[in-house]
């Protein structure tokens, strides 16, 4: 199991490489360059040298070696869209909103999921129960950008209990409640969904039988016997669902104006800022390789049942 | 319920049993008449399947459905409440709402559909071939998918998207397909690993261990035994692939990278109602009911499905 575990962590290095490799050529052979002529008023003369100055002129294979000698060294290479910037500082500067979104996202998805999850499979059939389900069931139903649009027309616009836009530096720690609830309500539910499923499935165990017959109580039985196994696979879905919050949160880093990485990297696609490209696919691509990682090593941990080969 | 459909098979089926297994050799009867059956008696999946027949059959005859052209401007007649002309209202550039979603469901069920063949194509190959093709073709296909699963899912499409866009084939098919093409060349990966997972876990299972013992040939087995097998996870997953992608799609347009005015759509349409929404709500209302009511109606059918393809669930 040990060497299982050394395997795959020895493989994250040939996948980042690969990805490295996909990403570069994809990037190179999209139409246009980072200095296009008619964008901006630089003659033709003063676009050459930029060209030139990041290596832009000669061939793709060539750039490739420049930037992984660059990598390889820590330096992820000059903001073409910023000049003067390093795709280091435009990170450090970025970076923040979206850790914070992502964990904070996470933590609201998962707690109101399993929370759901557990009330309504423990009642079940009763009328918490449809309400827990049709909650889950509707709150899912929006993509999240529509749903913030629905959050900020009712709660920003309407009550102005939060503000419209925004994040923790600039509108203070209000800023972070429509965001997070719009982007968590979709996994929120997906998690709900789950764990009343296998709380179900839990429910009809024989070890459970046991316990009731043993005349526990119910609480007893719910918590101890039921939640921490129901709770499993609930468990492996967190590493997914976290990695996908943190990737996955540009439109809600447009749509509420928050300062993190996703917009820059939408920006960096559609303005081909290469150096920019690169980094926050490689970042993101070592964020969800780890996310996976950790899950099968908890699962191999909180289920003593599983074994890797 | 499941149980009660299981004994009233039986009863109908008990006068000659032996008889009707002959008659009906070599058809799927048992499996897909009994699921349909089951499927059918799953309210929630019948409500959904029907909404989206609904909505399918409006997108199909749009030109004949939709009271105006998709891109017809009324002068005058901007961002308006649903009145007697207008059902829907219009938007800020003055066309009818109800015409454009009523078109809007053209791309947005055109692309659920559509990526979902994509998806399903690559991932029967990639999966199937992972399973059947030995160790050296497993683990190459396999690393190979992790290498694919390591990239963040939007943000690839969006990259991917934009290559294609710049490509001849962009060119041939147009601005649309792209779309849809990136979002299955990014999607394949989770029904990969299902159809290899499902494939091997049913090459040790009796049936196909009596087969292989009968000398039945490894076409045969595979066609026979272990496709039909595979097919009902697939269908599930499909079934709620077609929302994700919808919404994929939708928050593409919905950041203008997507499908773009004045093509209708209902990504770009809430994009567009959003510049006017504290004057009207109504231009994003429709749009986003329609996104919602699709989503909720793949939800139900897909529960339905997983419910009467695996009997064993409850």
């Amino acid at each position: 199991m040990t060497g299982y575990f050394v395997r795959r962590v020895l493989w994250i290095v040939p996948i980042l490489f690969l990805v490295t490799v996909i990403t570069f050529a994809l990037m190179h052979s999209v139409k246009g360059g980072p200095f296009q002529a008619g964008e901006s008023k630089s003659s033709d003369a003063a676009r050459q040298a930029l060209a030139a100055k990041y290596h832009l002129d000669e061939p793709v294979w060539k750039q490739y070696g420049y930037y992984m000698r660059g990598l390889l060294q820590g330096d992820l290479g000059p903001d073409l869209q910023q000049r003067g910037n390093s795709v280091n500082d435009i990170l450090k500067q970025t970076y923040k909103p979206t850790v914070e979104l992502g964990v904070f996202t996470t933590i609201y998805a998962v707690v109101v999921g399993v929370g759901l999850g557990i009330l309504a499979a423990s009642k079940r059939n009763t009328i918490v129960d449809y309400f827990s389900v049709g909650f889950a069931t509707i709150g899912a139903s929006m993509p999240n950008f529509v749903l913030g649009i629905m959050l900020v027309l009712l709660f920003a616009v309407k009550f102005r209990f939060f503000p419209p836009t925004g994040w923790i530096e600039s509108a203070g720690w209000r800023a972070v409640v429509l965001p997070v609830i719009s982007l968590g309500s979709l996994p929120a539910a997906y998690i709900a969904r789950i764990t009343r499923a296998s709380m179900l499935d839990v429910m009809n165990q024989d070890y459970v039988r046991t316990a009731r017959a043993k005349g526990l109580r119910e609480r007893m039985i719910v918590f101890r016997h039921i939640v921490r196994n129901a709770l499993i696979p609930v468990l492996t879905l967190i590493g997914p669902i976290a990695a996908g919050l943190l990737t996955g949160s540009f439109v809600i880093e447009y749509f509420f104006a928050i300062p993190g990485i996703g917009r820059a990297y939408v920006d960096a696609i559609l303005g081909r800022d290469y150096p920019m490209i690169m980094a926050t696919t490689l970042l993101y691509a070592f964020v969800v390789v780890i996310a996976n990682l950790l899950v099968d090593f908890l699962y191999a941990v909180v289920d003593p049942r599983i074994r890797y080969s | 319920m499941a149980q009660d459909s299981a004994t009233r098979t039986a009863a109908t089926g008990a006068p000659q049993p032996l008889l009707m297994e002959l008659e009906h050799r070599g058809r799927a009867r048992g499996l897909w008449s009994d699921a349909l059956h089951r499927l059918i008696q799953n309210r929630l999946a019948v409500v959904g399947a029907v909404i989206i027949a609904v909505i399918g059959l409006a997108a199909i005859f749009a030109p004949f459905v939709a009271p105006y052209p998709y891109e017809q401007i009324f002068p005058g007649q901007i961002i308006e409440a649903p009145s007697a002309t207008h059902f829907f209202g219009t938007n800020l550039s003055g066309q009818d709402t109800l015409s454009r979603t009523i078109y809007g469901a053209r791309n947005s069920l055109g692309v659920g559909i559509f990526v979902q063949v994509i998806i399903l194509v690559i991932a029967v190959l990639v999966g199937g071939g992972a399973a059947l093709g030995g160790k050296t073709a497993d683990g190459l296909l396999m690393r190979m998918t992790d290498v694919v699963y390591a990239f963040p899912d939007l943000l690839f499409v969006i990259l991917l998207q934009q290559v294609l866009a710049g490509t001849r084939i962009a060119a041939y098919v147009g601005g649309l397909f792209v779309v849809f093409l990136a979002i299955g060349l990014v999607g394949w990966v989770n029904l990969a690993r299902l159809i290899r997972g499902q494939m091997l876990a049913l090459r040790t299972t009796d049936y196909v261990i009596a087969a292989e013992a009968l000398g039945a040939t490894r076409t045969r087995i595979v066609m026979k035994h272990m496709l039909p097998n595979t097919l009902s996870p697939v269908i599930v997953a499909l079934t709620f692939g077609v929302p994700s992608a919808i919404f994929t799609e939708a928050t593409l347009s919905f950041i203008g990278i997507g499908i773009r005015p004045p093509l209708a759509d209902w990504g770009n349409m809430i994009y567009d109602g959003y510049g006017a929404v504290l004057a009207t709500p109504w231009p994003i209302f429709f749009p986003a009911a329609a996104l919602a009511l699709t989503f909720l109606s793949f939800q139900f059918l897909g529960d339905g499905l997983r419910d009467a393809l695996d009997p064993r669930t409850r």
